[in-house]
C-alpha cells in the first residue's frame, strides 16, 4: 500500500525535484513512504542499471576519442564531447559518495521557529519562493528536453562524416560515419540495420539522462538558494514592524510634535544678523543646549506611569522581547542553511568550474573554425551557450545571495531604530555587523559564485576566442 | 594526559634540527655549535659549486636547466637555514607563548582539538619528508645504473676531477650525503611556522568551543539566577576576547619572524616548478631520469600547497569565529555583553591572513595563481626551445 510519506520543511517543497532525482537515477533513497526491504533493494538495481549504462555509453566514447586521436580536429571535437558529459559522471559520483550531506542540508530546516504576529509574512514568502522553485524545475527541464531534440535533430542535417587528414597528399579527407548524435565505439556494427537503430535509442537515452542529471543537481542546488533569498526577504519585511513593537520598550519616549514645535518658534526668534557674531544671542535658551532632553523636570518628557511610561503591561513586554527573538532566531538559521549548502555542493561546484573552463577554452578554438552557417557552426554554439548558460544558472543564484544578504542592513537602517529601547538599538548594530559581511557560497574557498565569476569565465573564453582569430 | 603542547605539535621537527643541533642553537656548548657550522658549510659549498658550473656552461640551455635544478632549492635551504639560526631569540619567545597560561587547554575537548591538528599537520610534514627521501633515492640510484661511465649525480663543479676511484666514490658520497642534509633541513625548518600557523588554528577552534557554552536565558527567569547567568556568560566572552588578542599576537609574531623565509620560498617556487616542467618535456618519458624528475615535481608542488592550504585554514577559522559569536544566544544577553559583542565583531571583520613578505597572502587561490604564473614561463621557454 503506497502511504504518503510524512515530510516536512525543504523536502516538501523539493519534493518533485527530489522524485524526478530518483528517476534519472542518482542513488537518492530516503524519503520513501515504503521502506521495505524488497523495494528497497529494486530502487537500489535501478539507479545501479542506470549508472551502469550511463558509465558504459561514456567510456565507449572514451574509446572512440582514444582511437582516433591523432586527428587534431577529430580530436579536439571528441575531447569536447567527453568533457560535456563528465559533468553528469562527476555529479553521480559525487552525489553517490555525499548523500549524507545532502540529507543533512534536506533536513536544516525540518524545525523552525514561529511567532503570532509574522506567521502571515513567512507563510507569502514561503509561498513566492515555492512558485519560484516550480518555475526554475519547470524551465530547467524545459531545455534539457529541448536541448536533446535539438541534438537529435540537427544529427540529420550535414553530411555525418569524420575528417581525416591523409599523410600523403596532406589535405583532409571524409570517411563515412554512422549517422548518430555521438560518436562512440561500439562492439557491433553500426552503419545500418539493426545495429544502428539501437545505437541510436541508446544514445537518445544517454543524452537525455546525462543530461537530466547534472541539471537537477543544479536545480537542488539553486532552489536551496531561491528558499534562503526569500526567508531574507521575510525578515527585511518584517524589520520595521518589529521596531515599532519594540520602541514601546523604552524608558524614555520623546514627545516628537512637541519637540519640532518649540524649536521652530525658538528659531524664528533668534535669527541673528550677519554681522553679530556674539553667540551668546544664538545659544540663549534650555532647548538649544540640549539640557532639557535627558535632564528633570523640562516640558518634552513625558512621564505619566510609573514603571512603564508607555503603559505597556508585562505582557507586551513579553511579546516585544519575543519578536526580537523570533527575528534573530530565524536569522541564524538562514545563516546556518547557507553554510551547510556551501559544505555540501562547494566541491561539486569546483569540478565543475575546472571541467567547464577547459571546455570552454576548446570551444574557443573551435569557434575561430566556424566558416559559414552550417551544421558544424550551429553544434559548436550549441555547445557554448550550453556551457555559459550551466555556469550562468548557478552564478546568478549565488549572486542574489550575496545581494539579499548584504541589503538586510539597509533594512536594518531604514526602519525606526532611533525611537527603538537600547535593547532595539543594540540588536540593530550586531545585526548590522552581521550583515556588512555577505553570505557567499565558495567552491572549496578557491572562488565565490557570483556574477563576477561569470563576467571573469566569459571575458577569458573571449580573449582567447580574439587571440585565436589574430593568429590565423 | 597529553603533553605540552610544544611535544605535540613539534617533537619530529625538534628530533631533526637537533641531529644538526640547529635547535636554539645558541644555548648549545662549542663542539655542537662548530658541527652546525659545518653542516651549513657543506650546503653553502654545494650551492657556489652549481653557480661556478651554470656560469662555466652558461647558453646551452639544456645544460642550464638541468643543472639548475637543484639550483633555487639549494638557495631556498641555505636562505632557511640562516634566517632560522639569526632569528632563534623570536623562535624562543614563540616556544614560551605556546606554553603561555592563555593558551592552556581547559577541558578534554580542547585537548582533542590540539591533538587532532598536531596530527594533521605532522602528517602533511611526513608527506612531504617522504617524497624528498624518494626523490633523492632516485637520484642516488641513476648513476649506480651505468656504473662504468662514471657519472656523478649533479653536474656541479667539483675540486678535483672525478674521473677515476677514489676520487669518484669521494664525489658522489659528498653529493649524495650534502642533498640528503638539505631535503631534512628543508623540511626540519619548513615544519616550524607550519606548525604555528596550525596551533593557532587550533587555538580559534577552541574559542569557537568556549563561545558554544555561552548560556541561553529564559525570557521569563527569577532575577537572582538571571543575574549570575548574565555574569558568568559575560566573564566568558570577556575570556574569548582576550584569548583571540592572544592568537592575533602570536600569529603577528610568527609572521614577523618567518615572512621572509616564505616568500623567498614561494617566488623560487614559481621558477623550480617551471624548470622541473621543461626538464620533463626535454627528457625521455620512459627512463629513470623522467620519474625521478615527477618525484620531485610532485614534493615541490605539495610543499608549496602545504603553505597555501595552512595559511588559508587560519583565516577560515577566523572568519568561522565570527559566524560562530553571532550564532550564540546575543539576544538574551545584557548590554555589556553586547557592547563587548558589537567591538569584538566589527575587529573580526578583518581576517586573519598570514602574509609571506608581508605582501603575498597565503590562501588556495595564491596556489593557483603560482601554478598560472609558472605554467606560462615554462610555455615561453617551450616555445623558445622549439625554435
Amino acid at each position: 500500500m503506497m502511504t504518503k510519506v510524512k515530510t516536512q520543511g525543504l523536502v516538501t517543497d523539493l519534493m518533485p525535484c527530489i522524485r524526478l532525482l530518483q528517476a534519472a537515477g542518482h542513488f537518492l533513497f530516503n524519503y520513501h513512504a515504503d521502506t521495505s526491504g524488497m523495494n528497497m533493494l529494486l530502487r537500489k538495481i535501478y539507479s545501479s542499471a542506470h549508472a551502469v549504462l550511463i558509465v558504459v555509453h561514456y567510456i565507449c566514447m572514451g574509446i572512440n576519442m582514444a582511437q582516433y586521436k591523432d586527428e587534431v580536429n577529430e580530436l579536439t571535437a571528441n575531447t569536447i564531447t567527453v568533457l560535456f558529459f563528465a559533468h553528469s559522471i562527476i555529479k553521480l559520483a559525487f552525489f553517490a559518495f555525499n548523500s549524507k550531506s545532502f540529507y543533512r542540508t534536506l533536513a536544516v530546516w525540518n524545525q523552525s521557529n514561529s511567532h503570532p504576529l509574522f506567521t502571515e509574512s513567512d507563510a507569502r514568502y514561503h509561498q513566492i519562493s515555492l512558485s519560484k522553485m516550480r518555475r526554475l524545475l519547470y524551465f530547467i527541464c524545459g531545455m534539457t528536453v529541448f536541448s536533446v531534440i535539438s541534438w537529435v535533430t540537427l544529427t540529420f542535417f550535414g553530411e555525418s562524416v569524420r575528417m581525416i587528414a591523409s599523410k600523403e597528399t596532406n589535405e583532409t579527407l571524409t570517411e563515412p560515419a554512422p549517422r548518430l548524435p555521438l560518436k562512440a565505439w561500439y562492439p557491433f556494427k553500426t552503419m545500418s540495420g539493426g545495429g544502428y537503430v539501437f545505437a541510436f535509442i541508446y544514445q537518445i537515452y544517454f543524452l537525455l539522462f546525462s543530461m537530466a542529471l547534472a541539471n537537477l543537481l543544479d536545480v537542488i542546488f539553486c532552489s536551496w538558494l531561491i528558499f534562503a533569498c526569500e526567508q531574507l526577504q521575510h525578515l527585511k519585511a518584517i524589520m520595521k514592524p518589529l521596531m515599532e513593537l519594540s520602541a514601546a520598550l523604552d524608558t524614555y519616549r520623546p514627545n516628537t510634535a512637541e519637540l519640532f514645535r518649540v524649536s521652530s518658534t525658538d528659531k524664528t526668534e533668534k535669527v541673528p544678523d550677519a554681522v553679530d557674531m556674539d553667540i551668546r544671542g544664538i545659544y540663549s535658551t534650555q532647548q538649544d543646549f540640549g539640557m532639557t532632553l535627558r535632564g528633570a523636570g523640562g516640558k518634552l518628557q513625558n512621564f505619566n506611569a510609573e514603571n512603564n511610561p508607555n503603559g505597556l503591561t508585562a505582557k507586551q513586554e513579553m511579546l516585544a522581547r519575543s519578536a526580537i527573538k523570533y527575528w534573530v532566531e530565524r536569522h541564524k538559521h538562514v545563516v546556518r542553511l547557507v553554510a551547510s549548502i556551501g559544505d555540501t555542493y562547494g566541491t561539486a561546484l569546483l569540478f565543475h568550474m575546472l571541467v567547464s573552463t577547459i571546455t570552454l577554452t576548446l570551444l574557443a578554438y573551435q569557434a575561430t573554425k566556424i566558416n559559414g552557417i552550417n551544421v558544424y557552426a550551429f553544434s559548436t554554439i550549441g555547445y557554448l551557450v550550453y556551457t555559459l548558460g550551466q555556469v550562468f544558472h548557478f552564478c546568478i543564484f549565488g549572486n542574489r545571495l550575496i545581494e539579499e544578504s548584504s541589503s538586510v542592513m539597509e533594512a536594518a537602517y531604514s526602519c525606526q531604530w532611533y525611537d527603538g529601547s537600547e535593547e532595539a538599538k543594540t540588536f540593530v548594530q550586531i545585526v548590522c555587523q552581521q550583515c556588512q559581511k555577505a553570505m557567499t557560497i565558495s567552491g572549496a574557498k578557491f572562488f565565490n559564485v557570483s556574477l563576477d565569476l561569470f563576467a571573469s569565465v566569459l571575458g577569458a573564453v573571449v580573449t582567447y576566442f580574439m587571440v585565436l582569430i589574430q593568429l590565423k | 594526559m597529553m603533553g605540552n603542547s610544544t611535544d605535540l605539535f613539534l617533537d619530529r621537527t625538534k628530533s631533526i634540527l637537533n641531529f644538526f643541533a640547529m635547535w636554539r642553537s645558541f644555548e648549545k656548548p662549542i663542539p655542537l655549535k662548530v658541527y652546525m657550522a659545518f653542516i651549513m658549510t657543506t650546503q653553502y659549498l654545494f650551492l657556489i659549486f652549481e653557480i661556478i658550473y651554470i656560469v662555466n656552461v652558461w647558453g646551452d640551455m639544456a645544460e642550464v636547466s638541468e643543472a639548475s635544478i637543484l639550483l633555487f632549492t639549494q638557495a631556498s635551504v641555505c636562505y632557511k637555514i640562516t634566517s632560522f639560526i639569526s632569528k632563534t631569540n623570536n623562535f624562543v619567545i614563540l616556544l614560551g607563548l605556546i606554553e603561555s597560561e592563555i593558551f592552556s587547554a581547559q577541558t578534554e575537548l580542547h585537548e582533542k582539538i590540539l591533538i587532532l591538528k598536531a596530527r594533521k599537520i605532522k602528517r602533511l610534514c611526513m608527506f612531504f619528508l617522504v617524497n624528498a627521501v624518494t626523490t633523492c633515492s632516485l637520484w642516488a640510484v641513476i648513476p649506480l645504473l651505468d656504473i662504468s661511465s662514471k657519472m656523478l649525480p649533479f653536474k656541479i663543479w667539483m675540486p678535483a676531477s672525478t674521473g677515476e676511484s677514489p676520487h669518484y666514490e669521494l664525489g658522489y658520497l659528498y653529493q649524495m650525503i650534502t642533498i640528503y642534509i638539505s631535503a631534512f633541513l628543508f623540511i626540519g625548518v619548513d615544519s616550524v611556522p607550519l606548525s604555528m600557523i596550525m596551533f593557532g588554528c587550533a587555538q580559534l577552534e577552541i574559542i569557537m568551543d568556549k563561545i558554544g557554552k555561552v548560556k541561553s536565558r529564559p525570557l521569563d527567569q527569577q532575577p537572582m539566577q538571571r543575574q549570575a547567568v548574565l555574569n558568568s556568560n559575560y566573564e566568558l566572552l570577556v575570556e574569548c576576547v582576550r584569548r583571540y588578542q592572544s592568537v592575533v599576537r602570536f600569529i603577528e609574531l610568527t609572521e614577523k619572524t618567518y615572512h621572509a623565509n616564505i616568500f623567498f620560498q614561494l617566488s623560487g617556487s614559481v621558477l623550480i616548478i617551471c624548470n622541473i616542467g621543461f626538464r620533463i618535456a626535454i627528457v625521455d618519458s620512459n627512463s629513470l631520469q623522467f620519474y625521478s624528475m615527477l618525484t620531485y615535481l610532485v614534493t615541490m608542488l605539495s610543499q608549496l600547497f602545504q603553505y597555501c592550504w595552512c595559511g588559508h585554514e587560519l583565516t577560515i577559522r577566523g572568519e568561522e569565529l565570527r559566524e560562530t559569536l553571532y550564532q550564540s544566544p546575543w539576544h538574551e544577553q545584557d548590554i555589556r555583553f553586547r557592547k563587548v559583542l558589537i567591538i569584538t565583531m566589527e575587529r573580526m571583520k578583518r581576517p586573519i591572513i598570514f602574509k609571506a613578505g608581508h605582501y603575498i597572502p597565503l590562501s588556495r587561490p595564491t596556489f593557483v595563481a603560482i601554478l598560472r604564473c609558472s605554467y606560462s614561463y615554462f610555455a615561453v621557454l617551450n616555445r623558445v626551445r622549439n625554435e
